[in-house]
């Protein structure tokens, strides 16, 4: 199921860019008439513009030299037209032979070679004055006023090309590949194995850039494509449904997404077949619905094409995973978008993007006087500070810490970027509800918004359905010939071929026409790749949650014409999910954001959280963000007095009990369970729903599939209460949390043991992630002798031991423990 | 319409590349002379000047190398498709010898 889409044709650079440095202005170019390549007159980086003795050849005179190549032709697009450069007289073409002489009376020049034709003694009424002969090349350059100098912008933003690569280059033309180019430099000639370079905090330019990560987006492709194509499975049965908007859903289980090899994703594509005998072959794509969850382990698909469906078929079925390139490509794209073309980024973001040391600039902005948005709350004090800083600065970070009003506040800074009118803005996120909750925040500020999904996300429920492009265009009411094509094809399903042909045309204008009025458009990173919008140009980025998105995914919004971004997220909590471990080991799971920060750009942060019981915040503020964070809320709107529940101490409702039950490896052999924090789990729980909590209020996070899969079978067989009840308690991995609440988080460390690690618990990023996600209570269920090795565990772990809710025992007479733990010997930097 | 100010690191000049390339370029030039050395004379050259001048100067394309304040001249280059002569204007940058000579020569002409 191989399927190359071929919907991003991979931008290149002009045939005519300097095949050494690809600058491409047609004035400073000439093409080499022996090779057919072209090259600039430029000398590169690092020399002075003006060459002058002692410094290297321009880059065409090098060329000329190093291949001994000597005849030249301009460009036809440059001043002079395509003017092949020759002896007025008898035609040669050397070009190290040839000058130009003036004429003696007149503003006319001429080029003549050196010998014979410009030595031989002319009388001395004759028009032209030989004694003025001058050559075509001086100080190893073309004539800078016959062929330009390239801009000192031009070659800042040019390839670093070093005189090395240029021999290296020269050799490998000369020994017969003439389609080499210097990217193919550094490549091993095992083509197969895909080299993984290891990513750096500087680059030199945008081509390196991409000669780094390209090959790391193209070992996680490979990855994702691999393991997508081994997930075919056979002996499928399935229950048949139609939807709510009458299209055929078939309903089944995954082993394979049991055992947690693949991960799937509402919207995602999956290819059903039937393989039976009691109907004719059938096939069909479909797009996922709904995935497994509490609730039940089904997976639904809504079947694409339900004509012929063996609907009164249950067995026999076979599903496949319909990898496809499409994110990858994109993010490929944006890279080489990056390096040839100049119109993609602003120079000032250009070299910020690089790592390069640039002067600070400011922007011509106006503050507004007030800073609070319509309808969207009041600001603190960090919050307006970060939205001025925004607003005035081509390239700011933002970093939210848990509960600190990201999302209002990246509202308010597009609402003021918009209302100073500085042209559509772009909104991104790497996930599709960080999206959905943006589009939201900032339609409540009476800006037009368009939120945009991919097709294939076309007929899920959305909070802002109304918002999206298709709905949009569904609605539209202005062209009456496309209102009736829609209500047709609504009511019959598909139009006859030509009515489609008429209706898609329609259909594409109504798209443009609503993208073009709206002051916002909001799209996942990779959704910003779409083809419709790619005749847009976006001065004006923001990208929340950037901390989530690898490095390339956060290119492809901000090469679409940038020249102001501004990047939130929170390096302090989960970065972005790679798979490929070579990958991830060369540092595809660095952001973009976390990257600036290791240069020394330093985020603006919001100070004040509006989630946690003061008691909970405490211990992440110090560990996290060097006890910054400020409480918004106090213990008294975060205490429920009435509840009742046995938290050792009532005023801070928090507290960790320790068990020393074993872990063991789970059914599928890949993970790990633990039955002891299972059992306290639902003991917790099932006092929680007694006590009146409601499911929705309650989250179990869990670092293991294992263990995830364990709880939800023991909490519906052991519990007292309905099993409804416990169906709809979110029990998922920290990832599934991270950008979410709940009034009340369990937490099941599962691991303990001796000998080995704690696995997943030792990221530090998890543990704040998981930490942070309650409004009013936190349980974690562990074992503190194993945990307190760890160094930054031990800190917790004596967080807790000081205000007495380190705890043992079982849940209806928990007493503090009197545990010690020594200092581990490594300390939690 | 911007104006960024970068700091890029000195980059080591690569001596030895240098050197190296000084040699080749240097031998590239006498190569070519000799190749020519006993090429016959031709006969002097003396074409007339066309009198149709080239359209104005359209300034250079692409916004390439900014002429710093001072303008140049404007020349015609005269050139051959075929048999026939074409003029192409071109412009030379005030401290040229062939802009500093014209400008002798009109304020000698002027003078007279
Ligand atoms: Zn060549
Ligand atoms: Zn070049
Ligand atoms: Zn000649």
């Amino acid at each position: 199921i191989r399927q190359r889409n071929s919907e991003a044709e991979i931008m290149e650079a002009p045939e005519h860019a300097c095949k050494y440095c690809g600058v491409h202005s047609p004035s400073t170019v000439v093409k080499c008439l022996h090779c057919s390549k072209w090259f600039c007159n430029g000398h590169g980086v690092g020399h002075s513009i003006h060459g002058g003795s002692g410094s290297g050849g321009s880059h065409i005179v090098t060329h000329l030299v190093k291949s001994k190549h000597k005849e030249v032709v301009l460009h036809p697009d440059g001043p002079l037209g395509d003017t092949i450069l020759e002896c007025y007289m008898c035609g040669s073409r050397n070009a190290f032979l040839l000058g130009f002489i003036p004429a003696k009376s007149d503003t006319v020049v001429v080029l003549l070679c050196r010998q014979p034709c410009a030595s031989t003694p002319s009388s001395k009424d004759a028009n032209w004055d030989l004694a003025q002969w001058v050559p075509l090349i001086q100080d190893k350059a073309f004539l800078p006023w016959l062929v330009k100098q390239p801009t000192e912008t031009e070659v800042m933003r040019s390839r670093h090309i070093s005189p090395s690569q240029i021999a290296a280059l020269e050799s490998v033309w000369a020994s017969g590949d003439a389609k080499a180019t210097v990217d193919d430099l550094g490549k091993k000639d095992a083509a197969d194995e895909i080299e993984a370079q290891p990513v750096m905090a500087v680059y030199e330019d945008a081509y390196q850039y991409q000669n780094i990560f390209g090959p790391l987006v193209a070992l996680e492709a490979e990855h994702d494509r691999k393991v997508k194509e081994s997930q075919t499975q056979n002996e499928v049965v399935v229950r048949w449904d139609i939807g709510l908007n009458q299209k055929l859903v078939a309903y089944f289980t995954l082993l394979k997404l049991e055992q947690g090899e693949v991960k799937l994703a509402v919207g995602d594509e999956l290819l059903i077949r039937y393989r039976g005998e009691l109907s004719r072959e059938w096939e069909s794509k479909g797009n996922v619905i709904k995935i497994p969850n509490s609730v039940s382990d089904e997976v639904a698909l809504e079947i694409r094409k339900s004509s012929h469906a063996p609907t009164e078929c249950t067995h026999n079925f076979q599903v496949d995973f319909v990898w496809k390139s499409t994110s990858f490509d994109r993010m490929q794209n944006a890279m080489k978008r990056f390096a040839v073309d100049e119109t993609s980024v602003s120079g000032y973001l250009y070299h910020r993007l690089l790592g390069h040391n640039v002067d600070p600039v400011t922007l011509n902005a106006n503050l507004p006087k007030k800073f609070t948005a319509p309808n969207l709350p009041d600001l603190n004090h960090s919050q307006v500070t970060a939205i001025k800083q925004a607003i005035q600065r081509p390239l700011s970070l933002i970093q939210g810490p848990p509960g600190t009003g990201k999302t209002v506040t990246s509202a308010t800074i597009v609402y003021h970027l918009a209302k100073m009118n500085k042209g559509q803005i772009l909104v991104c996120a790497p996930s599709n509800v960080a999206v959905d909750q943006l589009t939201e925040k900032i339609h409540k500020t009476g800006l037009k918004v368009v939120r945009m999904t991919a097709k294939s996300r076309e007929e899920l429920d959305s909070p802002v359905g109304f918002l999206t492009l298709h709905e949009q265009v569904n609605n539209n009411d202005t062209n009456p010939e496309f209102s009736k094509l829609i209500k047709l094809k609504n009511e019959l399903g598909e139009l006859k071929p030509r009515d489609e042909k008429r209706y898609m045309t329609l259909k594409k204008q109504a798209e443009r026409e609503i993208l073009m009025h709206a002051n916002v458009i909001c799209v996942t990173c990779a959704g910003a790749g779409d083809p419709r919008l790619s005749k847009f140009s976006f001065k004006t980025v923001l990208i929340d949650e950037s901390t989530q998105s690898a490095e390339p995914e956060c290119l492809i919004p901000l090469v679409m014409g940038c020249k102001q971004a501004i990047l939130i997220g929170d390096h302090q909590q989960l970065g972005p999910v790679i798979m490929n471990k070579k990958a991830a080991k060369a540092g595809l799971s660095q952001s973009l954001f976390e990257r600036l920060v290791i240069l020394g750009h330093r985020p603006l942060r919001l100070e004040v959280q509006y989630r946690m019981h003061p008691c909970l915040s405490a211990f992440p503020s110090n560990m996290f963000y060097e006890g910054s964070l400020m409480n918004g809320v106090t213990t008294h709107d975060r205490i429920r007095k009435t509840l009742e529940f046995p938290w050792p101490n009532p005023d801070t409702p928090h507290f960790f009990l320790s068990s020393s039950g074993q872990e063991e490896i789970s059914a599928s052999g890949t993970s790990y369970l633990n039955r002891t924090e299972a059992s306290n789990c639902e003991k917790i729980v099932t006092r929680f729903l007694k006590a009146g909590i409601l499911p929705s209020q309650i989250g179990v996070i869990t670092p293991y599939e294992g263990q995830r899969a364990f709880l939800v079978q023991y909490m519906q067989y052991t519990g007292t209460l309905k099993k409804e009840l416990y169906k709809e308690i979110e029990i998922a991995s920290v990832d599934a949390f991270q950008g979410r609440e709940k009034d009340y988080i369990i937490v099941s460390c599962v691991r303990s043991n001796d000998h080995q690690g704690i696995g997943f618990l030792s990221d530090p990023r998890r543990l704040n992630v998981a930490l942070t996600r309650a409004k009013y209570g936190v349980c974690v269920l562990g074992n503190a002798k194993v945990l307190a090795k760890h160094p930054l565990w031990y800190e917790l772990l004596m967080e807790y031991k000081t205000q007495q809710v380190l705890v043992e025992g079982p849940l209806n007479n928990m007493h503090t423990s009197g545990m010690n733990f020594s200092r581990p010997k490594k300390s939690f930097a | 319409d911007e104006d960024v100010v970068v700091h890029l690191p000195e980059r080591e000049v690569d001596k030895e590349f240098e050197e190296e390339f000084e040699k080749e370029f240097s031998k590239m030039m006498l190569e070519s002379l000799e190749s020519r050395k006993f090429d016959k004379k031709s006969a002097a050259f003396d074409v007339s000047i066309p009198v149709k001048r080239a359209v104005a100067f359209q300034g250079p394309p692409g916004g390439a190398a900014q002429s710093a304040g001072t303008e140049g001249v404007v020349f015609s280059f005269l050139t051959k498709k075929g048999n026939k002569q074409q003029l192409k204007a071109v412009e030379l940058p005030q401290d040229s010898s062939f802009v500093q000579s014209t400008k002798q020569k009109q304020e000698a002409d002027r003078a007279e």
